[in-house]
């Protein structure tokens, strides 16, 4: 994908597309059952279904994807905007990217052309605040090694002793409770460091981690920020990029060269669906709605005058649209509630799914579209760094399954939209069009090996009137709040802390999943071990007495559970981690998420 | 053998449950020649395919002296496993082998045997006792000792008792944790070695298990005076082919599946990777 | 077999010798793929073949051994299962492998020929016929002098070639070979001793290209296989690997698989072999969720263990590695093997630092 390198997945699922489930040809659902169906009656039903909600003033919205191509996620947002008149149209775990981003602005001088992964291969720091940046981004955990292996040093913030750690010149752990703050603290002491003048004298003995990880910071003249979607609280993430911008905006001040600040998303196409209009508040190319050139564009390239009207987040809308399009992806991966989301989508009005894998989304539907997997058909894809690459047919999709392109457009056309491309080419020619940084690439430049950078990239591409204020209000509300201390009392009388962790995607993709190499890796657990882990740390596995798998009762104000745990060194002591695919397995527990303390015993 | 990796039909003629997850099948190949022509040593192993999910190794349960139908012994755990229970007689599977290489039946004449099994253990153990039964002359004394974790647990019950019932032989039973209707031994499976006489100068030991019970067994037996190549065991890795090829089940350069299963306990200490 | 027969033949008939090949046999040769890169693949014309190339990162290993190999088909018919086995017979043609890949290609014949022999790999091996291109000016990362499997070949071709500017030298390995050339006899001439002495020399430019310092195998080896190689180590040299897998891919002798049946519809599935990773930790996995090698640095010292131990170089009568590089181009970690061979010689490890 990146300079002809694959993770593990791309390695080895590069044809899992054969070993999956999967609807071989449209269906549609009649007295309770999906039954197969022409092309030409699905999409017939479809549209009728979807029309007839519209002119009935019902709320419908369409669900685009990071796992889907650009082409792809900008039909969708057409087919909210120009066919269905909605602002409905979100992809689950954009949030999590937003949150990163909302909080950061460019500090000042960056308007360098480099993409980040080069830029972070040559710092001379790198701060990163990861869960586990080797299984989540293992293209960015190569440019970190990169740096390293360059002389540039480590610091990793983090829940636990990770492979990236274990390199790092210094670890601070994030406490369960207050996962914050230590990036405020580490903001603070840089602060203080950069008043006195004197990098050099706060590394010496005595020093502590925060102070040692300051003053490398300053001494340092390259510095980069990873961060990481560590956490799934939507004002955790927001609060830690808001210290984070803060801090590197010190470090602009201090004299130093401009930092990198990478955010990273969690799929393969986040930026990309992004980019193309993929969220509530934003118009193709990431503007805002008012935006007037991005308006003219538009209606340009659609023909029409679409909706311009902000709409419902991913979540919002399974809750309470009557209709709704998904797009490649499935609920249960990304939805706080998996199980909730599986029952709110049963209840809609209709549910046209474009997506050829047999998920519990799928089996919901009302009209089961199959299109072409990643890898099954052409397109192009904005990696987080900014490159538009080219992707390329490996293989052919079996059946009657369609480019995800193509079928989208003929529910375009079916629903009598003005916008319907007849060709590839003509729809990346509208994209061009339509988003002009991505118009500012020569398309040849596209397949060139690796692909083009887009001209403002390697940075956030939106800067929010919201961070400034944002950034200055975080460092103030979670000051230089003390990290919990690790209690010391005894594990029966000990206080548990249950405490979802971030957002982990790769381990359900149905590409994973359906491999038979990677559905038995310890990243796709879940398939693994179908009642759910927590992880727990050794230490307190030994107070406890239990071992790597064994079950614990686990009980809190709103519920009581028995989970297996698995085991993690270098963890904080007297939490428990949900891993996040088995959020759900303790929803029970937690109530809608956060933090909760619960008495855990032997079962 | 048309292809190494190719199997041949077989069908199912009976099933017994042993335990709610352990079952035992009787099965024939369908192909008159190849089950005539089909020969092995206890310890050795099958690879079993249930059509669509795959193959996996099973010991073989039942000994070569008993005709060439063959019985497997299996534990529910996982896809393969899982799908193979749904299955019954006259249901069709895959087989290929016999794998690996087997205990050396002509090294044990002349001697007294011991049989320690753990759990799921018994059943290549199973394969070499039935053969020293039909034997019965050429071997010493027997003793025959076996846990489980509870009574429930127990597999071949009926067939204990049958063995218990064979002139010198001892059979000793225990479980971890006892169950309702239970007023034997318990405790975990060394205790037995407490219950029984053994003369470490004229035996052969073979343990098996799962890996912590093996390795608590064998300490005993070397405490008590047997020397580690009289000690024979299984191991047991994650396997593929079963043919020597894949990779799956090397330790160091050895490859469980061709060298083994089947080793003595100073081999086992000399292994390394 | 008799003895190499030599013949040369003049760059300017190359074509028709190909288009003679391409008449009888599949040809499969390095070529430029729709979106730029280098790769293998069946060729149509004798332009598409590539003389003058940087060797493809995708090994030609996957025509002897596909990444995803059906092997039987199961179709329940009247209620009976049947297996009925997936015969693929064609005659093919590797053309320009470089030197590196033809040796692991005689690798991966001798494993599967050696104890039980897997007939489906036999087969075909025996109708794949190999035309090497000597590698005249070496590539940058490659160290194929260290394993003896380069720059230019003694064994392990059916036709090697070497480029003599205005002909090429042609040495003739096996019958197979002889077959090849024998497609369009007319097109070679004997070779003269003037020929023979150009193209020794160009042998001798090549190897002397590499200089002293490689990657050497013999002290690595040693320690490895006498277990003196600590396991702090192979722990500290696991944390800058990614567990990518991407260097067992690559590799032109790795050859681990897994086998597994798709999915079954309507009574019918297929088996397949698959190619595996033993840098995947789900490698050794065991149903129950026992796993024997967790440890990161358990499975990097296995991979070592394999390629490069005298245990198994007894066995295979050769190194595991042929020194193509191509594990160093594609590694996202450190690790790749001359990195870590050197790792081991010195006892200690830097990041890789001084390879960087
Ligand atoms: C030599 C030998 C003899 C065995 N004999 C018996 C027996 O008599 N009775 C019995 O119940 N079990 C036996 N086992 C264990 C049995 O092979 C596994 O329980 C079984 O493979 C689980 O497969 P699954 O498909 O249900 O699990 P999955 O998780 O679906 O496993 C997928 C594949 O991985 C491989 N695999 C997974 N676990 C193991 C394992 N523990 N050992 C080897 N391969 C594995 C198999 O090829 C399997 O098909 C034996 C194992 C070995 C190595
Ligand atoms: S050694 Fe390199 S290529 Fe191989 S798995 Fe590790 S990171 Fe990937
Ligand atoms: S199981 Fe394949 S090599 Fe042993």
């Amino acid at each position: 994908m990146s300079e002809g390198r694959l993770c593990e997945r791309g390695w080895a699922a590069h044809d899992a597309a054969r070993w999956g489930a999967r609807f071989h040809e449209p269906h549609i659902r009649e007295h309770g059952v999906l039954r197969p169906a022409s092309w030409d009656e699905a999409l017939g039903v479809a549209a009728k279904s979807l029309r007839s909600l519209r002119d009935r003033g019902r709320p419908v919205g369409v669900l685009g994807s990071g796992r889907a191509s650009n082409e792809e996620n900008f039909l969708a947002v057409a087919l909210a905007r120009v066919a269905l008149h909605t602002g409905n149209v979100d992809a689950g775990l954009r949030r999590c990217y937003e949150d990163l981003l909302a909080a950061l602005e460019q500090p000042a001088a960056a308007a360098d052309r480099e993409d980040g992964i080069r830029r972070l291969e040559r710092s001379d720091v790198i701060v990163l605040i990861e869960g586990d940046l080797t299984t989540s981004h293992p293209r960015v955990a190569m440019g970190v090694l990169r740096a390293l292996r360059r002389g540039g040093r480590l610091i990793t913030a983090g829940w636990s002793r990770t492979q990236m750690s274990r390199l790092a010149t210094v670890h601070l752990p994030l406490s369960a409770a207050m996962p914050v703050s230590t990036l405020a603290a580490l903001q603070q002491a840089f602060t203080e460091l950069a008043a006195r003048g004197d990098a050099v004298s706060a590394g010496g003995g005595g020093a502590s981690a925060v102070e040692r990880a300051a003053s490398i910071v300053a001494e340092s003249r390259r510095v980069a920020f990873v961060l990481t979607p560590f956490d799934a609280d939507s004002v955790v993430l927001r609060t830690a990029a808001s210290l984070i911008a803060a801090l590197a905006d010190d470090v602009a001040a201090a004299g130093g060269t401009p930092p990198l600040v990478l955010p990273l998303p969690v799929r393969a196409n986040t930026c990309g669906a992004f980019d193309m209009g993929v969220a509530p508040h934003l118009l193709p190319g990431r503007r805002s709605l008012e935006d007037h050139d991005a308006r003219d564009r538009l209606r340009a390239v659609w023909g029409t005058e679409p909706c311009w009207s902000g709409g419902l987040s991913a979540e919002e809308m399974i809750d309470s649209v009557s209709g709704l399009v998904v797009l490649a992806d499935d609920v249960t991966e990304f939805h706080r509630r998996p199980d909730r989301a599986v029952a709110a989508l049963q209840s809609l009005d209709t549910l046209v799914v474009f997506d050829s894998f047999v998920t519990p989304t799928t089996k919901a539907a009302h009209v089961v579209l199959p299109i072409a997997a990643f890898g099954e058909t052409a397109g192009t894809i904005t990696s987080l760094e900014g490159r538009v690459q080219r992707w390329r047919s490996a293989a052919d999709a079996p059946h009657s399954i369609r480019p995800g392109w193509r079928a989208l457009r003929d529910l375009l056309d079916a629903l009598g939209a003005t916008y319907a491309p007849q060709s590839l080419d003509v729809l990346l020619r509208d994209i061009w069009t339509a988003v002009p940084s991505y118009g500012a690439i020569a398309p040849a430049a596209l397949d060139a090996a690796g692909g083009a950078v887009l001209e403002d990239s390697g940075a956030p591409r939106r800067a929010t009137p919201v961070a400034d204020a944002m950034r200055r209000t975080a460092s103030r509300r979670v000051g230089a709040a003390p990290a919990e201390a690790p209690s010391d009392a005894t594990a029966d009388a000990m206080r548990w802390l249950l405490r979802g962790e971030g957002v982990f995607d790769w381990g359900d993709d149905p590409l994973v999943t359906s491999s038979p190499i990677l559905r038995r890796t310890p990243a796709s657990e879940r398939k693994l071990r179908p009642t759910g882990v927590v992880m727990m740390s050794t230490d307190d596995a030994e107070r406890l007495g239990v071992r790597d798998g064994w079950t614990i009762r686990v009980r809190s104000r709103s519920g009581e559970a028995h989970v297996a745990v698995s085991l993690r060194a270098g963890q904080e002591r007297g939490v428990l981690f949900v891993p996040f695919a088995y959020r759900d397995r303790l929803s029970a527990l937690s109530g809608d998420g956060g933090a909760v303390e619960v008495e855990v015993s032997r079962a | 053998m048309p292809n190494l990796l190719l199997p041949s039909v077989a069908t199912i003629l009976t099933q017994r449950d042993e335990t709610p997850d352990v079952r035992t099948y009787a099965l024939r190949f369908r192909d008159p020649d190849e089950r005539a022509g089909f020969a092995f040593t206890p310890g050795q192993f099958l690879e079993l395919s249930v059509f669509g999910f795959g193959e996996a190794p099973f010991c073989l349960a039942s000994s070569p002296t008993r005709g060439p139908d063959v019985e497997v012994t299996v534990r529910r755990c996982g896809r393969l496993t899982d799908a193979l229970h749904t299955l019954g007689p006259g249901d069709e599977v895959g087989l290929r082998g016999p794998c690996g290489n087997g205990f050396d039946v002509d090294a044990a004449r002349g001697k007294d045997l011991v049989f320690v099994a753990g759990g799921i253990g018994l059943p290549p153990l199973r394969s070499l006792i039935w053969n020293v039964f039909d034997r019965r002359r050429e071997f010493g004394r027997v003793t025959i000792l076996y846990g489980a974790r509870t009574p429930s647990d127990l597999v071949y019950k009926d067939e204990l008792r049958d063995w218990e019932r064979q002139a010198d032989v001892t059979v000793r039973v225990t479980v971890d944790r006892t169950g309702p209707g239970w007023d034997g031994t318990v405790g975990m499976v060394p205790v037995l070695f407490d219950h029984v006489e053994l003369n470490a100068a004229t035996s052969l030991a073979y343990v098996c298990g799962p890996p912590i019970m093996i390795k608590f067994v064998v300490q005993d037996l070397l405490k008590r005076g047997f020397a580690a190549e009289h000690v024979i065991s299984t191991l047991e890795r994650m396997m593929q082919c079963g043919v020597g090829k894949c990779n799956h089940c090397c330790v160091g350069h050895r490859y469980l599946c061709r060298d083994g299963p089947v080793f003595n306990v100073r081999e086992i200490t000399e292994m390394w990777e | 077999m008799e003895r190499s027969a030599t013949r040369v033949i003049a760059r300017s008939d190359v074509n028709e010798w190909l288009a003679h090949i391409l008449h009888h046999r599949d040809v499969i040769a390095p070529t430029r793929s729709p979106g730029g890169d280098t790769m293998f693949a069946p060729i149509t014309s004798p332009d598409d073949v590539l003389w003058d190339f940087e060797n493809p990162l995708a090994p030609p290993k996957q025509f002897l051994l596909p990444q995803t190999e059906p092997l039987a088909h199961f179709r329940r018919i009247d209620g009976h299962m049947h297996v009925e086995p997936v015969a693929e017979q064609r005659e093919r043609v590797l053309f320009n492998v470089r030197s590196c890949d033809a040796s692991a290609l005689a690798f991966l014949r001798e494993t599967y020929a050696r104890d039980l022999a897997d007939d489906v790999v036999e087969r075909r091996a025996a109708s794949l016929t190999v035309v090497t291109l000597a590698c005249s000016v070496p590539c940058e990362l490659g160290f194929c002098v260290c394993t003896d499997a380069g720059p230019f070949l003694r064994r392990d071709f059916d036709v090697q070639l070497t480029d003599l500017g205005d002909a090429f030298f042609v040495e003739v390995g096996t019958d197979k070979g002889r077959a090849l050339v024998g497609l369009a006899d007319a097109l070679f001439q004997d070779a003269a001793s003037d020929d023979q002495a150009r193209r020794d020399a160009s042998e001798l430019a090549a190897r002397a290209h590499f200089g002293g310092e490689t990657c050497h195998f013999g002290s690595a080896m040693r320690r490895i296989s006498t277990k003196r190689v600590a396991d702090e180590l192979w722990e500290s040299m696991s944390a800058w690997c990614l567990d990518c897998g991407g260097c067992t891919h690559v590799c032109p002798t790795c050859y681990c698989f897994s086998v597994s049946d798709t999915p079954p519809a309507d009574g019918c599935s297929t088996r397949c072999r698959l190619w595996d990773s033993c840098q995947y930790s789900a490698f050794t996995l065991e149903a129950t969720g026992h796993n024997p090698r967790t440890a990161h640095g358990e499975r990097m010292k296995r991979r070592f263990h394999h390629k490069a131990s005298a245990q198994y170089f007894q066995r295979d009568g050769r190194v595991g590695c042929v020194g193509c590089g191509r594990c160093v181009k594609v590694c996202m970690g450190t690790t790749d093997m001359p990195t870590v061979i050197a790792a081991i010689r010195h006892g200690t490890w830097d990041g890789g630092r001084a390879h960087a």
